[in-house]
């Protein structure tokens, strides 16, 4: 039982081995199969990172997004205190916390945008409203900050009530969009791999039918006919998921300084990372199971036609 | 033992290779198989393999149905017998060691025992020599030599020959045939199918002869006067 089971795995790993260096014979032929698979996964493994950091951080601003409370002008030297209005609002269980910015501050704070201190001085008078910015409780949907803001905006002190967070809403959702893109771009090259390995494997057995033949008249069984196939398969697969990996990580590489930068410039942060080893072995895994199968399918179709008939 | 009942053999394309054919080979025998080309000679021995299933009729080749055989069980069948081809049928990528010990590997014989046994197979038809050249170095007839090393190594209860001395001439035509009876005289079964006479007029034995499909003459051969 153990000498078979021993020469057993000896023959698996001759036929490794073989494969191996079949492959390392046509090393053009190998070579451009192994890139086409590894640019072919690329592609998505960086798409889902660059998808998956702007999905970060989106719910980053999703969760700061502020109402903006500008009070009747002159409220602030009539009878309402817009702090003591901040400090009633702060009991409202939805609200979190609740910042005063008193037309001076606001004024300030215009003129310090580039170019805005010639116009701000120019002005007779401040024009702004006293402000209350109102921070809702964490967790609380767009939908529900909404109505918070409509609920706000109907305050007898309240000129308006700013909440503006569709642009964001349409962004997260552009954002999705892309995501399934990308999911549905991995199914594609999955396919894509598939048939690249069936060609292989097709032409392999084309090349090898003189071969096929003896052993299927000698005795070889399927199993026997087919192993070197799905070893050749699942090699190529490996090593094109392998470079893939390495390739998206490079690219990335690339990518994660100018992005860090640009992000940096509109007050944010923006981490491309890398494509981890456990979604690299998965990867990796998925692409070797299917290289197997689409060499065994491929095999099998040509069984198909050296049945007895 | 190889016994046809009533066999018959139509291919997709309608033409009959084989019509009505019946007969029994004894396990031991050695038996030619005559006919012009085209007779059904190639077809027959294709029944005996089971590359091609029979239309109608039954072939029983060891006691075995082999219309009942499916999957891993025909490669089985198949290792029990050795085939020896006109064109040798040689990989032209692995030395004639390698060619002749394919049937001990795909059986999943363990090293040193291949070694032994294609060692033995080469010895016997005279190339242990040239065991690790490669078989287009050789001339036609030890190729074909290397072709029956290749049938014999597996110990096969059956050897069947397809024209294997169509491409040969005379001298060494006649000393594959002999081959072919020292392996006959260990109780293996052989049928060889050839359209040469000659080797009929030379070697008495069994002579199934066909004639566009039927079988014409199934009895012992006549020696030529």
């Amino acid at each position: 039982m153990k000498d078979r089971f021993l020469v057993y795995l000896s023959r698996h790993l001759q036929v490794l081995f073989d494969s191996l260096g079949r492959l390392w014979k046509t090393p053009f032929a190998s070579a451009m199969t192994i890139l086409v698979i590894a640019v072919a996964l690329a592609l998505p493994m960086v798409l889902h990172k660059v998808v998956s950091g702007l999905q970060e951080v989106l719910s980053d601003w999703e969760g700061r997004s502020e109402i903006s409370l500008f009070l009747h002008p002159g409220s602030e030297g009539n009878a309402v205190d817009p702090v003591a209005v901040g400090q009633q609002l702060l009991e409202n269980p939805v609200i979190e916390d609740v910042r005063y910015v008193s037309p001076e501050e606001g004024l300030t704070e215009l003129a310090n945008l580039p170019g805005m201190e010639a116009a701000v001085s120019a002005l007779p008078e401040n024009p702004l409203p006293p402000l209350l910015v109102v921070v809702p409780a964490t967790g609380l949907s767009v939908d529900e900050t909404e109505s918070l803001a409509e609920e706000l905006g109907r305050m007898d002190v309240v000129d308006s009530a700013i909440f503006d967070q569709r642009w964001l809403h349409r962004l997260s959702a552009i954002v999705e969009l892309v995501g399934r893109g990308v999911a549905a771009l991995a199914v594609l090259v999955g396919v894509g791999v598939v048939l690249v390995i069936s060609n292989t494997v097709r032409l392999g057995i084309s090349n090898r039918a003189a071969e096929i033949e003896i052993i299927d008249q000698v005795g070889g069984t399927r199993a026997f006919i087919r192993r070197p196939f799905l070893y050749t398969g699942a090699l190529q697969c490996f090593l094109g998921a392998a470079t893939g990996w390495l390739l998206a990580n490079v690219v990335l590489g690339l990518l994660s300084g100018p992005v860090g930068r640009l992000a940096a410039l509109y007050h944010g942060t923006f981490h491309l990372g890398w494509v981890d080893p456990s979604t690299g072995c998965i990867v990796v895994g998925v692409t070797v199971l299917l290289g197997w199968s689409a060499a065994r399918v491929t095999v099998d179709q040509y069984f198909w036609n050296l049945r007895p008939r | 033992m190889i016994r046809f009942s009533q066999v018959w053999k139509r291919y997709p394309n309608g033409h009959e290779a084989l019509k009505n054919v019946s007969f029994e080979l004894p396990r031991g025998s050695f038996t030619f198989l005559t006919g012009h080309s085209g007779a059904g000679k190639s077809t027959l021995l294709k029944l005996v393999t089971l590359v091609e299933v029979a239309s109608r009729g039954q072939v029983l080749v060891e006691g075995r149905n082999l219309a009942r055989l499916r999957g891993n069980r025909i490669a089985t069948h198949r290792q029990t017998i050795g085939s020896v081809f006109q064109d040798h049928k040689l990989l032209a990528d692995r030395t004639v060691e390698d060619n002749v010990a394919l049937p001990l590997v795909v059986a999943g014989y363990e090293h040193r025992e291949i070694r032994r046994r294609v060692r033995a197979a080469l010895d016997k038809v005279g190339l242990l020599s040239r065991a690790r050249v490669n078989p287009i170095t050789l001339s036609g007839g030890e190729q074909q030599r290397v072709g029956i090393a290749r049938a014999v190594v597996g110990r096969p209860k059956i050897l069947l020959a397809d024209e294997p001395t169509g491409n040969l001439d005379p001298a060494l035509a006649d000393e594959i045939m002999d081959l072919f009876l020292q392996f006959n005289q260990v109780d293996i079964t052989v049928l060889i199918a050839t359209h040469d006479l000659r080797h009929l007029e030379r070697i008495r034995s069994q002579v199934l002869a066909l004639e566009q499909g039927q079988l014409v003459l199934g009895g012992e051969a006549q020696p030529v006067a």
